[in-house]
């Protein structure tokens, strides 16, 4: 090891201990005329290291010096007694050993002096030191995406435009720039009896009814989410539904649903939406299909772009599910409204909404 | 486990289980890494672990990732010029806690680590057994070594305390 700004002081310690070599010496003394702003740290360290260069300690350690001298009680003498402070240390020893122990340190004295150096060996956390990005370890609502329930996704795509129609029928809300649009399509031949179903809405909520569903996004602990292949969602200020419209809403998606949720997830979802208010509905019953826990409910997105990329990444999921037979295509449209579209062989979704 | 109880987990865990992967690697970037394999540990398997369980499997996880992490980067080889270059005599010579860490950063990593959880987090023979996967009466041993090594390395240098 080459003396440098780095390790000096081991040399300085080591010098004054006696350990360096003619030629470490000659090779720090070359240091020091390098560096003649440490010669007086040097001389200080000196002047410390022979003064704490005291005896006692080595004197303690040094047991056949201790063996001659020590007088042993009836279990602890010289070859154990270190095991038994160490276990009164962690609370180990019975009341007698113990007494036993009190009784062999006040024969002899001397050992006095290692019971206090084993007992500053317990060390004390620094409490100054803190995980600096605690912020990123946490978490938002989290929809863990397992490969089964990857297609459910697709089902929360419809859902949202059920939910967005509910909006629409349980709501008079004052207009303002929130301008969600949901189409929900499924394509006659996997309906047969059906004609196309549709839900096509427009609404507008006070801004502090907002709600988003975020995922895309810059924030490190969604990134983190997005490589688990997950999404997570953040719910605000939530509105009220009427339950019978969610029900009559569930009557006419019946077999589009029906490809989708079991119908234990029906049932569910109407409870929901009978307990709930909306926005809480929406993110629970995209829970219930893709099998997340929990809502967190009323914090505030104030970017509404991310409603539309979470709507876009389900629809990639739901996509990916259906391989190459699905196609997503976005579109800007003017007046600053995005609109994602999704086609599969099951079912259409689009979603739009005015993000600027 | 739920969301809130997660984050309830980081609020409470964090700093601690960082204080005790920063001391055991010496290396506090690699110990944020190991933090963030951690959380993302208990985060994915969130539905198997109770919050009351949460803070043993977090050192457990963070334990296991550690040592793998060594393993991985041979870290135990290069440690002690690291430290020398990182810690070793940058305080006051009398600093108790100063040197404690020297010596500390010289047992080997097992002793090392069930000294810590000792220490730091109060754990029990039992419970560093379970967080480790030593038996307890090994976690006895290494203590008992461990402070021995501890106390002979205050000697060694000879500190006045």
């Amino acid at each position: 090891m080459n003396i440098s700004k780095e390790n000096y002081e081991i040399w300085f310690m080591d010098f004054a201990d006696g350990k360096l070599s003619a030629e470490e010496k000659v090779s720090l003394q070359a240091f020091l005329d390098l560096h003649p702003e440490l010669h007086s740290e040097f001389e200080t360290f000196r002047e410390l290291h022979s003064i704490t260069f005291n005896t006692e300690f080595v004197q303690v350690a040094d047991k056949s010096t201790l063996k001659k001298n020590i007088q042993p009680t009836p279990a602890i003498h010289v070859d154990n007694y270190t095991e038994f402070i160490i276990a009164d240390m962690e609370g180990d020893l019975s009341e007698n050993e113990k007494a036993e122990l009190s009784s062999f340190i006040a024969k002899n004295p001397v050992i006095k002096k290692e019971q206090h150096l084993l007992r500053a060996t317990k060390l004390h956390p620094d409490k100054a030191i803190l995980f600096p990005k605690k912020n990123s370890l946490k978490k938002t609502l989290i929809v863990g995406m397992r490969p089964v329930i990857i297609m459910r996704i697709a089902a929360a795509a419809v859902f949202i435009g059920i939910i967005f129609s509910l909006f629409q029928n349980s709501q008079n809300a004052n207009i303002t720039d929130f301008n969600p649009i949901v189409k929900t399509t499924l394509p006659a031949q996997n309906n047969p009896e059906n004609k196309i179903q549709e839900s096509e809405i427009e609404k507008q909520m006070p801004e502090k009814e907002q709600f988003a569903i975020v995922t895309k996004t810059s924030d490190p602990v969604i990134k983190k989410a997005e490589k688990l292949d997950g999404v997570s969602l953040i719910t605000a200020e939530p509105i009220q539904i009427k339950s019978e419209n969610i029900a009559l809403v569930l009557q006419n998606q019946k077999e589009s649903l029906s490809l989708l949720v079991t119908e234990a997830e029906k049932a569910e979802l109407v409870r929901i939406a009978e307990e709930k208010t909306a926005v809480v509905a929406v993110a629970e019953l995209f829970s219930s299909v893709t099998g997340s826990e929990t809502i967190e409910k009323n914090v505030k997105v104030k970017k509404r772009l991310k409603a539309f990329d979470f709507v876009k990444t389900g629809f990639e999921m739901a996509a990916r599910r259906e391989n190459s037979n699905a196609k997503i295509t976005e579109h800007q449209e003017t007046g600053g409204r995005k609109k994602v579209h999704l086609f599969t062989p099951f079912f259409e979704a689009e979603f739009a909404m005015k993000v600027d | 486990m739920t969301v809130r109880e997660y984050n309830s987990a980081v609020d409470h865990y964090a700093d601690a289980l960082f204080r005790f992967v920063v001391k055991n690697i010496n290396d506090s970037e690699a110990a944020k890494d190991i933090m963030q394999d951690v959380f993302e540990k208990v985060w994915l398997k969130r539905d198997s672990i109770e919050f009351e369980k949460v803070k043993s499997y977090l050192f457990t996880a963070a334990y296991h990732t550690m040592l793998d992490s060594i393993k991985k980067s041979n870290r135990q080889e290069v440690m002690p010029e690291k430290m020398a270059a990182n810690m070793g005599y940058e305080c006051a010579e009398n600093d108790l806690s100063e040197v404690l860490e020297q010596a500390l950063n010289r047992l080997p990593e097992q002793q090392k680590a069930v000294i810590l959880l000792r220490d730091y987090e109060g754990y029990s023979y039992e419970e560093i057994g379970e967080i480790t996967g030593l038996s307890e009466s090994q976690v006895k041993v290494y203590i008992y070594r461990g402070r021995m090594a501890l106390k002979n390395y205050l000697v060694d240098i000879n500190l006045v305390i």
